[in-house]
């Protein structure tokens, strides 16, 4: 019987039976799987809180024979104070939802892991806005995933000068001399492009550190999202709740 | 190709779109039901389309009864200036087995879920606001499950009923009776010991 011992964030759940769960897990060295926490649902389980939504914990599991099953789980790091904000929980639910959708099942990403355990710390403090960190983990995501956006040149003709829009289609910033390679480019300034540029060179714990104005800060996250969209081709539910979550409130 | 006559395909696949009943189960239960005796499977029968045909949320509540009002809220007895927020009405049994409290009760049927796109308007959270605007009502204790929904809806519920000036509360947190502190993660034994009494 196949043991794994190794760190693992969870992303999602879906009830089973009268008290077991299976658990969406992104591990730290097997990537994505899919695992059984027997009895988790019960008061005195010990796999409780290492079963619960974003817990944080040492697992030691082994491999049946479709699941993962949880033999010992030690919490770590639940991320409480996410659940004190709804608008904080929902883009928690969003960060995890894109790490599911980007990763497959034991094919290890501890960038991934790691990009995505830090971002959930900060979200749970209220040492970054909620805004920026949000676009800097998607832009990282996207990186790790292989859709780095090209925002220093053109991405049709390589130029450096004059980049005026933002491609979502090509995948960056075009010049001016190539807007008819897609008549649907947003148009932006300088300033928006390096602050994405900003975004995906700052480490998550200081991008506290980056200032953006509040029109630009509009622009990128209007520009991020439709980046991610297109190019995961995916509508992603838990965003359209964040959008209903901000005119609720 | 169908194995077993309609009348009984039918019942075998209407006891599959049940929870946890896959089709192997579906046809045993067909085939007990098959044997029992002709009045039994009737009253099952009746059970199921009275239960379906009668009830109906409490007007107050939104607890299941067959009445407009279910028996909490008609109970003159119960004290109608505290009200226990609930998710599901299986939480009122919970919380009356105690025989503990007193008041009433309001059921919100679900909890937020941004992982199942369920938001504050999907639940019964404007009922509740509505019955707060009557002034018999001093506390409003937040019952939801301890799990990261049911904290989430709590934590929204209460900032909407803060300003309205009544005493909101949270049911305590803690280590369960019978269960192991070595097994309590760190979160439940803070909980525990913030919300710690004096003997």
């Amino acid at each position: 019987m196949a043991i794994l011992k190794t760190q693992g964030l969870v992303l999602k759940y879906t009830d089973i039976n009268e008290a077991d769960r299976i658990l969406t897990i992104l591990t730290r060295d097997k990537g994505k799987i899919k695992a059984v926490s027997k009895g988790c649902r019960r008061p005195k389980s010990s796999l409780l809180p290492s079963s619960e939504l974003f817990a944080f914990s040492d697992l030691i599991l082994y491999k049946g024979s479709n699941f993962y099953h949880i033999s010992s789980g030690e919490l770590r790091e639940s991320f409480y104070d996410i659940r004190k904000d709804l608008l904080k929980l929902s883009y928690a639910v969003y960060f995890a939802e894109l790490a599911d959708s980007v990763t497959d099942e034991d094919i290890p990403s501890e960038r991934l892991f790691i990009v995505l355990s830090k971002t959930l710390y900060y979200l749970s403090r209220n040492e970054i806005p909620v805004g920026i960190l949000s676009c800097g983990y998607q832009i990282k995501l996207m990186d790790i995933s292989g859709f780095r956006p090209l925002i220093t040149k053109c991405v049709n003709c390589g130029r450096e000068e004059n980049l005026s829009r933002f491609s979502v289609d090509l995948g960056g910033a075009l010049c001016s001399l190539c807007l008819e390679h897609d008549k649907a480019a947003i148009k932006v300034s300088k300033g928006t492009l390096e602050t994405i540029g900003c975004l995906l060179s700052t480490p998550i714990s200081r991008l506290n550190t980056i200032k953006i104005d509040n029109n630009i800060f509009i622009e990128i996250d209007k520009i991020i999202i439709a980046f991610v969209e297109k190019h995961l081709d995916k509508k992603f539910k838990s965003m359209d709740f964040i959008n209903s979550i901000k005119s609720f409130e | 190709m169908n194995y077993y006559a309609a009348p009984i395909a039918k019942l075998i696949e209407a006891f599959t779109k049940l929870p946890g009943i896959g089709s192997k189960t579906a046809q045993r239960l067909a085939f007990y039901l098959l044997d029992m005796p002709q009045n039994e499977a009737e009253e099952l029968a009746y059970a199921i389309i009275n239960a379906k045909r009668n009830v109906r949320y409490c007007e107050v509540c939104s607890n299941i009864t067959d009445n407009d009002r279910c028996n909490i809220c008609s109970d003159p007895k119960r004290d109608n200036s505290v009200i226990c927020v609930v998710e599901d009405p299986r939480d009122v049994v919970a919380m009356e087995k105690t025989r503990e409290y007193k008041g009433l009760y309001h059921v919100l049927h679900g909890a937020i879920s941004p992982m199942d796109g369920i938001g504050p308007d999907d639940i019964r959270i404007k009922e509740l606001l509505a019955r707060l605007g009557d002034d018999n009502v001093k506390e409003v204790i937040l019952a939801t499950n301890p799990n990261i929904e049911g904290e989430a809806t709590a934590m929204y519920i209460s900032k909407l009923i803060k300003p309205l000036g009544i005493k909101t509360t949270r049911i305590a947190h803690g280590v369960p009776v019978g269960g192991d502190l070595e097994y309590a993660d760190e979160v439940t034994l803070m909980k525990a010991l913030e919300g710690r009494r004096e003997i």
